[in-house]
């Protein structure tokens, strides 16, 4: 069933989960049962039961509805039980090619590991990578914990239970004591329009760790609707450190739920920056847990969509222990009839005093029938404590662009100029240069394409 | 003996029995406890409504029986049992009454004193018996200059169950017409139930002589519970009301369900401006109000303006969020608040700024203050619309928290669908700087006066846009309000 009248903040339906009619679920209820039975005696118990767990979650309230409140803006449900792949055009992303730089490569056709595009996992050190696939008999209890869990409060249970149940590859990673990896991780998820099926990673950083994670998600040969599922888990121990970047250029068939999930212990500090260039629908569900003081997390991000593209970004940062700093720093560019959604939620519970905690979200609108929904929360329960945050929505500024035109700047160039500085920000906070500048480069060419001249 | 003593030897006689239907004989003033058609026809009854009244009424009340209470604001109270409440009384009856000032509980007179109110207003404010209204005003003379002036002017200023029979026309038209009978649970309870209100019409072109005040109008006792306001102002007018006052109100009735309906024309402006002190409970977070107020202006002409300013200090529980819908071509709207909880006290509130018209333009201050263990949460909507060419809003939305225990949140959507719109959204939330409290403790100023000062400080953006008469004696508030939150 579909219910598109959106809630206002004063009246309206009561919030409640509406027990699914089954026909949009139905296929995905059968195709993961098979797939568990498919795995029996193929991997541990414990690994099963929590497929089946995960699955009895999805069966219990299907995929989310508007009327969820984090699902507001975002009407999933709709989106999947449309089966018409109408006006499927090419991304605009450049194939991030693993030539392109020296990386630990990762490859995923279709969500299964192609183990001869993959760097060799044997001759790795200072680091373990496993596969889901793969026998997991070596897993320390933290990776087996963070592998079935499906408890978050961002991603949806029926989501996460979905992706759990259906996950037929993925990499588990771990990351040895005070190693600092001199390789980028590459996980390079590459879609060919054959059946997908979802990943689900799951990254280990312990005391003391560093590395650097990337993840590009492309598909330039889907042109039927295919609904792409991933999540990653990861927990970063004491003075960890995490850069991770993901770039998704996706054409207009593919929707993409993405889901992590970061457990940060004292003095860990984890960078997450994302790039997203589209998708039909883009949902990208970040929730960042302090777990001990003095950690850091600095989330940035920019958008940039064109023709009937959506793109939700929703985060949800939980303050659990004090002295711990957050930052987010979104920018969103929206042309046609896109639609940017960002939902930021800040929690600071009573005992994390001393909490510095940042939002920011800026969106441009450039064209009539684009459309931005910003949710910028705070709940504060603690007094020593500095949080903001803010919001811009606009189109570009007159002056500015008067200031190059009376220069004699072309229009067109102009506003490229202008709208390649308002998404700078985010891009340029990326520390490794490789990595940095391949993000500049993809969002110079959707520039190229998009039209955003007039 | 004379018939009559008999008749109450006799009662006397029969003792616990006759007691009940002594009762009953009382209670013929107040509608049977709980709520269904019956009730709604003894209220309609009791106020001499016609037909169309009555029925407008059981409508709302048969469409309210299919609704169910709104669960999202950040709000934790008991379940209401709608059935265990009366919803009408009628006025009390003077032998009720305290019959002087030494009958009225000292907590109540001592805040009155706080506030600096006169001996004559603090009886009629305490309901003691034989004052009239007027007499809070030196003299009846006063009362009627005001209502000459009024209508000298054309305006027309009275209690909505008197313009039901008055101006028919008027409240068929713009009754209902900016907040629907089903726009929300409480909403349509109102629409049920009302008791009464201000019926406010100002005529094209006329700028209303004086601030209208609730205070002004007679009639005014025991209408709070289900308070209806109705607000029109034709083409080229102006009025400035003002609801509540900055006393406290005590009141039996836990459950308060408001609404407020205002319309502004081309060209015309309403100011509303709210002081809102009713009984927030105890320091254990024990009794008080349920406040759950829906209030909405319609800026229906091009060039109107509607501008709402609230100082919500009192209530347990409060659920407002006062908005505008800017229809009309460069219509503004404009938003100042302050919400201050202590003790148990929680608030969601905020407001709706709905752009539809051309070069519309809305603003929002808002300031929580979050004391003891209270929960103060500013949730607000703006709403861009395609058509909203060059629409602006701005929000400015602090929160300042004094002490461990208590929480301040912020819940903004923004919902822009317009290229040339700009909306701008800004959040703080901090706590009592120590600085500025050491720097005036250091100055020889006590630790609560300390406290007064800063907050009145922080939210003066706010108090500086209440008319005259409610400023002094909000920021006076603001003191009493936050007292025992320090030390």
């Amino acid at each position: 069933m579909t219910t598109s009248t959106s809630k206002s903040a004063e009246g309206g339906a009561p919030i409640r989960i509406v027990a699914s009619s089954g026909d949009v679920e139905a296929p995905f209820l059968e195709k993961a049962e098979s797939f568990i039975r498919s795995r029996t005696g193929n991997e541990p118990d414990w690994l099963q039961r929590a497929r089946s767990k995960g699955l009895e979650a999805f069966r219990r309230s299907g995929f989310p509805h508007r009327r969820v409140e984090e699902w507001k803006y975002t009407d999933l449900r709709t989106h999947i039980s449309k089966s018409d792949a109408s006006s499927s055009s090419a991304g605009h992303a450049t194939q991030i090619e693993s030539s392109a730089f020296d990386a630990i490569t990762l490859t995923f056709v279709d969500g299964a590991f192609d183990r001869a595009a993959s760097s060799d996992l044997t001759s790795l050190s200072g680091v373990e990578v496993v596969m889901l696939e793969d026998d997991l008999g070596a897993l320390v209890e933290r990776q087996k914990h963070l592998l079935c869990a499906i408890d978050n409060p961002v991603t949806s249970l029926s989501i996460n239970g979905l992706n759990l149940a259906q996950a037929r590859s993925g990499a588990i990673i771990r990351v040895l004591p005070g190693e600092a990896l001199s390789k980028p991780i590459h996980i390079r998820s590459v879609h060919t329009g054959a059946e997908i099926s979802p990943a689900r990673h799951v990254v280990v950083l312990e005391s003391g760790a560093r590395a650097t994670l990337l993840e590009t998600n492309t598909g330039d040969g889907v042109k039927e609707p295919a609904l792409i599922g991933q999540s990653l888990q990861i927990h970063l121990e004491p003075n960890a450190e995490l850069s991770h970047h993901r770039s998704v250029g996706l054409p207009d068939a593919c929707t993409l739920l993405s889901g992590v999930a970061a457990h940060l212990e004292a003095e860990a500090h984890y960078a997450g920056t994302t790039l997203n260039l589209g998708a039909a629908l883009l949902r990208q569900d970040t929730h960042i847990a302090f777990q001990g003081e003095g950690a850091i997390a600095d989330l940035t991000g920019a958008y940039l969509l064109n023709g009937n593209q959506h793109c939700d970004q929703t985060i949800f940062i939980d303050h659990a222990v004090p002295n711990c700093e957050s930052s987010q720093v979104f920018k969103g560019v929206l042309t046609d009839r896109s639609r940017g959604v960002f939902q930021g939620k800040v929690l600071v519970a009573q005992d994390a005093q001393h909490t510095d905690a940042h939002q920011l979200s800026n969106a441009l609108l450039l064209s009539e029938r684009a459309e931005l929904d910003a949710k910028p929360e705070l709940e504060i329960y603690a007094d020593d404590v500095k949080c903001s945050h803010g919001s811009t929505a606009g189109e570009l500024d007159e002056d500015a662009l008067f200031y190059l035109r009376a220069r004699g700047i072309p229009l067109a160039v102009a506003k490229t100029l202008l709208i390649e500085a308002f998404v700078r920000e985010p891009i340029e906070s990326i520390k490794e240069e490789a990595i940095r500048n391949i993000f500049m480069q993809q969002v110079s060419e959707w520039l190229q394409n998009a039209e955003v001249r007039t | 003996m004379p018939a009559v003593d008999e008749t109450i030897s006799e009662v006397k006689g029969l003792g616990e029995k006759y007691k009940y239907g002594f009762e009953t004989q009382i209670l013929s003033e107040k509608a049977p406890k709980g709520l269904d058609e019956d009730t709604i026809r003894f209220i309609s009854a009791k106020k001499g409504e016609p037909d169309w009244m009555l029925d407008w009424r059981l409508d709302a009340y048969r469409r309210w029986l299919e609704m169910t209470e709104p669960k999202w604001a950040m709000v934790n109270y008991p379940e209401i049992d709608f059935q265990d409440a009366y919803y009408y009384a009628a006025p009390k009856s003077p032998e009720d009454a305290p019959q002087s000032l030494d009958e009225v509980d000292p907590e109540l007179l001592k805040t009155y004193e706080k506030l600096g109110i006169p001996l004559k207003e603090q009886e009629m404010l305490a309901g003691v018996r034989n004052v009239a209204v007027d007499a809070v005003f030196d003299s009846v003379s006063v009362v009627t200059t005001f209502k000459e002036k009024l209508a000298e002017a054309g305006v027309i200023f009275c209690p909505i169950s008197e313009a039901v029979h008055t101006h028919p026309e008027l409240v068929k038209k713009y009754l209902g017409s900016v907040v629907p009978v089903t726009d929300n649970f409480y909403a349509t309870l109102n629409s049920a139930v009302f008791s009464d209100g201000s019926f406010v019409y100002i005529p094209e072109g006329v700028r209303c002589p004086m601030e209208l005040s609730t205070y002004f109008r007679i009639n005014e006792q025991n209408t709070g519970q289900f308070e209806r306001t109705l607000i029109i102002a034709e083409k080229g007018s102006y009025v400035s009301y003002l609801e509540g006052c900055t006393a406290p109100m005590r009141d039996e009735n836990q459950l308060h369900a408001a609404v407020v309906e205002l319309v502004a024309l081309d060209d015309a402006e309403i100011k509303y401006s709210t002081v809102q002190n009713w009984y927030p409970g105890d320091a254990e977070g024990k009794g008080g109000i349920y406040n759950f107020v829906t209030k909405r202006g319609d800026c229906r002409g091009p060039n109107s303006k509607i501008s709402w300013t609230q100082v919500e200090t009192g209530s347990a529980v409060t659920w407002k969020y006062p908005s505008c819908i800017l229809r009309g071509d460069n219509s503004v709207g404009e938003f100042y608040s302050i919400a201050i909880t202590n003790n148990y006290q929680q608030a969601d509130t905020g407001t709706k700024m709905v752009h539809l018209g051309k070069n519309t333009k809305s603003r929002i201050i808002s300031k929580g203050i979050s004391a003891g263990k209270a929960q103060n949460t500013y949730r607000g909507l703006v709403s861009i619309h395609p058509k909203a060419k060059a629409a602006r809003n701005y929000t400015q939305c602090d929160s300042l928290l004094i002490g461990d225990k208590c929480g301040a949140h912020t819940v903004p959507y923004i919902e822009s669908r317009d290229p040339s719109a700009l909306v701008e959204h800004e959040a703080t939330t901090s706590k009592l700087s120590e600085e500025q409290l050491f720097y005036c403790r250091q100055r020889g100023i006590g630790e609560e006066e300390a406290v007064t000062l800063l907050v009145n400080g922080f939210c003066k953006e706010v108090l500086q846009h209440l008319p005259m008469e409610f400023a002094v004696e909000a920021q006076k508030l603001v003191g009493i309000s936050l007292e025992g939150s320090v030390g």
